[in-house]
Parts: structure tokens; C-alpha cells; sequence
């Protein structure tokens, strides 16, 4: 019999993620829970600021994304003054937010899917970590991405002020234009970077898809979902990080929504668990259904699997190549969420190519990158791709422009219902009795890092990693039986 | 032989202090609040001085080029002892991180180290306990506010001894 149990729900004040695992009296798993700690209120914390400090302020919540938050922000910005920047503005904009997805892109490919994939998820612990993907692939390889992230976080800080908390975006343009002399070097750093997607596209080929046993991991039911996915298009129906209109496809693949950022409110509503401060998000036209999947749920996730099942296509002609190969391997609509490793590699191909072609269109060094908003402000949307999904930005403000309203929803949030189904179905899967071993928890890990969930308080860690907490208890009456954390079992 | 990165030539010391946190939550800041004082006080001619609020390998670029590095943090600890300083160890650590949000300085100096690269040999954490990480703009709380002037001591101790001949 299984008791109903109330979890004391963490506060984001801990800093880490948790996953509780219900277990009968046979160690048979019942139901697993991820909780994931989010970062609250904001909404108070904003209220009474200046709304064009808000892509400033935005970028601190996290050590990890701030180009996306200050992106999202600057794009409210404009929606909130009812400016429309200059097309050279818009140019360099979706310029540095190429080279940060880039950047982040290829981090999460070598440091965190790399281990997984090139090293093997059942390699001995010793070596699954970015050092054997380097034994894999090469010293020089290794310092490649190091001296390629380098270079790119070059641009941003060239341009943005700083890596970290840009400075770049202002309602209706850009704090600078490209100065003489940075085009050619952005060119030539753009140029390295689609080499470097190429080759790292080819590594996975070679490593990851020619080798049978992982690709049946990654089809396999433990960590298959058919939900409904979210992304941005452009006007084609193509990827786009940095602007367009929302659109949705149902779990056979068929167009379900195509929204501008205004209607998000209509189109999203967020169902509320007693056992976490968590919201999940669920498509409204189809209702919260509770965790399960198909297309009466209206559970749905983003990220760059989603990006793809919900386009037509990548508007570059080497990732549109290699789009066209993902689908034809595995299906369209993709359901396996370790798949979302390869499409980030196949969005990592775009990336860089997008950074070539921005650069080629003369109208990105035009001096001018402003337009002096002039009305006055209401309320303002922004949205744009952030490398783990749609991040939406909505502010409201008195007509000083004073913030009376903000709201925020974050990828991780859009993925939590997809994400809680994940750990649930691999618990079950791979977890039998409370002694786990480390193999088996990077089995259910592997679930949630495809999304790479951000826990937006964690800055920075002292002294080491902050550790994801598994908590064994009976279902009968709720009893914790055993707690490890996943730093300690991962170093025994 | 270690390998340099290009953009390092900037390193003006063999020595970096660098400030951690968030200024935008609470006590988090304390790192970033400390950095800024010894840049005050003119440290700077001892050592590299910088703020950052990244995360574990997003750090490894400031630490690349450096003998010594001094992180001043804070240190979470719901049912501490808020203000209590604290020397930590920082390791290189090979194990693998969950996600990149997970990721240590500890895991980032081992793969600096492993790609040959000039990887600080001395690594030290100034930290001061905390209780909470709230979104504020009021600064740090008393008790925390109160280490600011003890940390400063340690760090500028740590430095004046690193530099006698």
C-alpha cells in the first residue's frame, strides 16, 4: 500500500536539486520526484526599480546565462517603450547572442554530454568526466575548446563591457556600434568557430553514432517522452535564438500553436504541486492532466530538442544538413530526451554560421544602433532562446517607467513537468533497493543534465560542486531510509 | 611545458584575489564587497584584483597564468554560524559534475592542469558563513557586514607574505 507523503518542500536558499525516491517494502521504486530549487521573489525584488535596469539586474540571477536574461530584458525593453531598434542594432544583437550560445553550447557538449557519450555512460567513474573525453579526442582538442570558448567570451566582453553582466542592450538599439578594426578579427573568430562546429558534429559521428550501444541508450524507453515542444521560429518556420514567434507541435509533429510573446498568458498557465515551490507549465488550450505524457497533456518542454521538433528546419545550410541527418536517424518527432545532446551540437553548427553571415551584412557596422524611444512606457514582453529553452521576460511599469510588475519564466521551469516524468521513468528503469551505486545514479542523472537545469542561485559553489541529494523512503509511511549525495557517492 | 592562452598578458601580478558572489542576493555579495575594499585600500599594487559572479569553469580564465590565487567568498550554511570565517581547501577534483551549473573551481583548475595549461599551484578560500541567499538590495546583514574588516586583514596578511622577499 502506498501512503500519501508530504515532502517538506526545499527552499532555493539550499542551492540544490533533490530527487526522492518512494520505495515498497520489496525495493521495488514507486514514484521518484525531482525537486529543483527556483529562484523567488523577484517579482517583489523589481518592484519600485527603474525598468531599464532590468537587463542589468536580470543578468545576476545566474553565474551560467546572463546573455540571455540581459537579451530577453533589452528585447522587453523595446516592446515596454514601443521602440523598434535600427536594423543594425537588431544585426549586432543576434550577433553576440550566436557567440554566447556558442560558447555555452560547446561547453555542454565536452564537459557534460561529452562524458556520457564519448567516454560511455557505463565507463568507470575515473573516467567519465571531461578529462577522458580529452583522452578520447585529444589533448589538442581539449585545449581547442578552452582557447574557442576563450576567443568567444572575448567578443562578448569587446562588445558587451563585460563577460558577465553585459552592458550592451538599451531599449531601442545597443550601447556601441562595432568599432573599426573589430570586424575582421570577429570575422576571423566567427570562422574558427564553424570549424570548430564541424568538427565537433564529426566527433560526435564518429564516437557517439557509430557506436550502436549508445545510440540504443539513446532510443530507449527509460528515456523516451512524447509531449508537446516549444521554440522559437523565424518567419520559415526555422530556428531562431534570438527572435520570432513561439510555436508549438503536438507529440505527432503537427503545427498545435504559433504565438507572438503577447499572447504567452492565454497560451501558458502553471499547475502548483503541495510538495514544491516549483510551477510547471502546461499548454492552457489542453489542460494540466497530471505527469503523464501524450497529446492530452498539456505538459511540453523546450531546449534543443524541442527547438527542432517544433521547426521546419535550421536556416543555415551545414546545420540544415545536419538537421535533415538527426530526423532521418531518429524520427520526427524526436522523443528521446538523450537526443537533446545531439541537437544542441547540431544548433552549435548554426550558431557559428549564423555569427558568419551577421558578420557579412554590411549594415551590422553602421554607426547608428540606437532609437531614442520617445513614448511612454506600459508594459513590455521580451523573448529569446536561451541555450536550455525559451526564456520570457514581461514587465509592467507606471509611465515613469517605474516596475509595478515582473515576470519571469525560465527553461527549466517550461521543462519541469517533462523533467519530473524523466527521473521518474529512469528511477523505475535502473534503481532496484536503496543501495545505489554511482553507475546507477548517473543512469537517472542523465536524465535531467540532457536539459542542463539551472538552479539559478547557484553563483558559485565553495568549495566544491553543489551536490543533487537522493532521499530513499518507504512508501508506506514515508520514513526516509537512506540519503546520499551524490558528490560523496560520486568520489568513494 | 604549461601552455598560455592568448588575452593573458594582461596578468600584471603572480597573484590574483578574486571576489565571488552576486550583489544582487544579500550576503551573497560579500566576496564581490571585500574585492572591492582592498581595490580601495591600493592592494592592487600586490595583486590582481577582480570581481566576478561566474560559476566553477566559467572561472578557470581568471585563473589561468597565476602561482597563487585567494577566492574570498561566501559560504551557505542555513544553521551556521553567520559571520564565522572559514579557510577552505580547494582541491583539483576529477570527478565529473551533474551540470554545468554544478560545476567547482576544484573541477575546473584539474582540467586546466590537464590540458597543460598554467594552473595556479597554491589555491586559497577566504569565506564567511552565511545563512541565506535572498534577492536584496540592503547589503549584507550585520553580522556578516562585521567579517568584512576581518577578511580584509587575512587577505592583505596573506598577500604581504606572499611578496616579502
Amino acid at each position: 500500500m502506498t501512503t500519501k507523503v508530504s515532502i517538506d518542500p526545499i527552499t532555493r536558499l539550499e542551492g540544490h536539486g533533490r530527487i526522492d525516491i518512494f520505495m515498497d517494502d520489496s525495493g521495488k521504486v514507486e514514484k521518484a520526484y525531482l525537486v529543483i530549487p527556483e529562484l523567488r521573489g523577484f517579482e517583489v525584488f523589481s518592484r519600485g526599480r527603474l525598468a531599464e535596469d532590468m537587463p542589468q539586474i536580470t543578468s545576476r540571477i545566474c553565474g551560467v546565462c546572463p546573455t540571455a536574461h540581459h537579451m530577453a530584458g533589452t528585447k522587453a525593453l523595446d516592446d515596454l517603450w514601443k521602440v523598434d531598434p535600427p536594423r543594425s542594432a537588431k544585426l549586432l544583437r543576434e550577433f553576440i547572442y550566436n557567440t554566447f550560445m556558442l560558447e555555452d553550447h560547446s561547453l555542454h557538449f565536452y564537459v557534460l554530454g561529452g562524458p556520457d557519450f564519448v567516454v560511455g555512460p557505463k565507463a568507470p567513474k575515473a573516467e567519465r568526466n571531461v578529462l577522458g573525453v580529452i583522452a578520447r579526442v585529444g589533448l589538442e582538442v581539449g585545449l581547442k575548446v578552452i582557447q574557442t570558448r576563450k576567443m568567444l567570451r572575448g567578443i562578448i566582453e569587446k562588445l558587451g563591457g563585460k563577460v558577465v553582466h553585459p552592458v550592451f542592450g538599451l531599449p531601442g538599439g545597443c550601447a556601441r556600434p562595432i568599432e573599426k578594426g573589430e570586424l575582421d578579427e570577429f570575422k576571423k573568430i566567427a570562422q574558427q568557430g564553424v570549424e570548430f562546429a564541424l568538427f565537433t558534429h564529426k566527433v560526435l559521428e564518429d564516437v557517439v553514432l557509430k557506436n550502436k550501444e549508445y545510440v540504443g541508450l539513446i532510443t530507449s524507453d527509460a528515456y523516451t517522452h512524447k509531449t508537446y515542444y516549444m521554440g522559437l521560429v523565424d518567419d520559415k518556420n526555422k530556428v531562431n535564438f534570438y527572435d520570432g514567434k513561439i510555436r508549438v507541435v503536438d507529440p505527432e509533429g503537427k503545427e498545435f500553436l504559433k504565438f507572438d510573446i503577447h499572447d504567452y498568458i492565454n497560451q501558458i498557465g502553471e499547475h502548483v504541486e503541495p510538495w514544491t515551490y516549483m510551477r510547471f507549465p502546461f499548454l492552457k488550450k489542453v489542460g494540466w492532466k497530471g505527469f503523464v505524457d501524450g497529446k492530452d497533456s498539456g505538459i511540453y518542454s523546450v531546449a534543443p530538442l524541442a527547438r527542432l521538433n517544433a521547426s521546419d528546419g535550421m536556416a543555415t545550410p551545414r546545420a540544415q544538413e545536419f538537421y535533415e541527418m538527426f530526423f532521418k536517424t531518429l524520427g520526427k518527432p524526436c522523443h528521446f530526451t538523450l537526443a537533446n545532446h545531439w541537437a544542441r551540437v547540431v544548433e552549435l553548427v548554426y550558431a557559428a554560421e549564423r555569427m558568419v553571415e551577421l558578420l557579412n551584412d554590411p549594415e551590422i557596422a553602421n554607426p547608428n544602433v540606437r532609437t531614442i524611444p520617445k513614448e511612454k512606457p506600459t508594459v513590455g514582453m521580451g523573448v529569446v532562446e536561451a541555450p536550455r529553452g525559451t526564456l520570457m521576460h514581461h514587465y509592467e511599469t507606471d509611465e515613469r517607467g517605474i516596475i509595478t510588475k515582473a515576470n519571469l519564466i525560465v527553461a527549466t521551469a517550461h521543462n519541469a513537468g517533462r523533467m519530473f516524468m524523466g527521473v521518474d521513468k529512469a528511477a523505475k528503469a535502473f534503481v532496484k533497493g536503496p543501495n545505489v551505486d554511482e553507475g546507477l545514479l548517473n543512469l537517472v542523472e542523465m536524465t535531467f543534465r540532457a536539459y542542463d537545469p539551472c538552479h539559478a542561485c547557484a553563483t558559485h559553489s565553495l568549495p566544491g560542486e553543489m551536490p543533487l541529494i537522493l532521499r530513499f523512503r518507504k512508501s508506506s509511511d514515508g520514513s526516509v531510509i537512506r540519503e546520499v549525495r551524490s558528490d560523496e557517492i560520486r568520489k568513494k | 611545458m604549461s601552455k598560455q592562452l592568448p588575452g593573458s598578458e594582461d596578468r600584471k601580478h603572480k597573484t590574483l584575489v578574486i571576489g565571488l558572489g552576486s550583489d544582487v542576493l544579500g550576503d551573497d555579495a560579500f566576496g564581490l564587497i571585500v574585492a572591492q575594499k582592498l581595490l580601495d585600500k591600493g592592494l592592487d599594487c600586490l595583486a590582481d584584483i577582480r570581481l566576478s559572479c561566474e560559476s566553477g569553469m566559467k572561472l578557470l580564465d581568471h585563473l589561468l597564468d597565476y602561482e597563487k590565487v585567494i577566492i574570498v567568498d561566501s559560504y551557505l550554511d542555513p544553521k551556521g554560524e553567520a559571520g564565522k570565517i572559514l579557510t577552505l581547501p580547494v582541491e583539483e577534483d576529477k570527478t565529473c559534475a551533474p551540470c554545468i551549473h554544478f560545476f567547482s573551481i576544484g573541477q575546473a583548475l584539474a582540467l586546466g592542469r590537464h590540458l597543460g595549461l598554467r594552473v595556479p599551484s597554491e589555491v586559497k578560500a577566504f569565506a564567511v558563513v552565511i545563512n541565506e541567499i535572498k534577492l536584496s538590495d540592503e547589503g549584507l546583514s550585520p553580522n556578516v557586514d562585521k567579517a568584512v574588516g576581518a577578511i580584509l586583514g587575512l587577505v592583505e596578511e596573506e598577500l604581504r607574505c606572499t611578496n616579502s622577499p
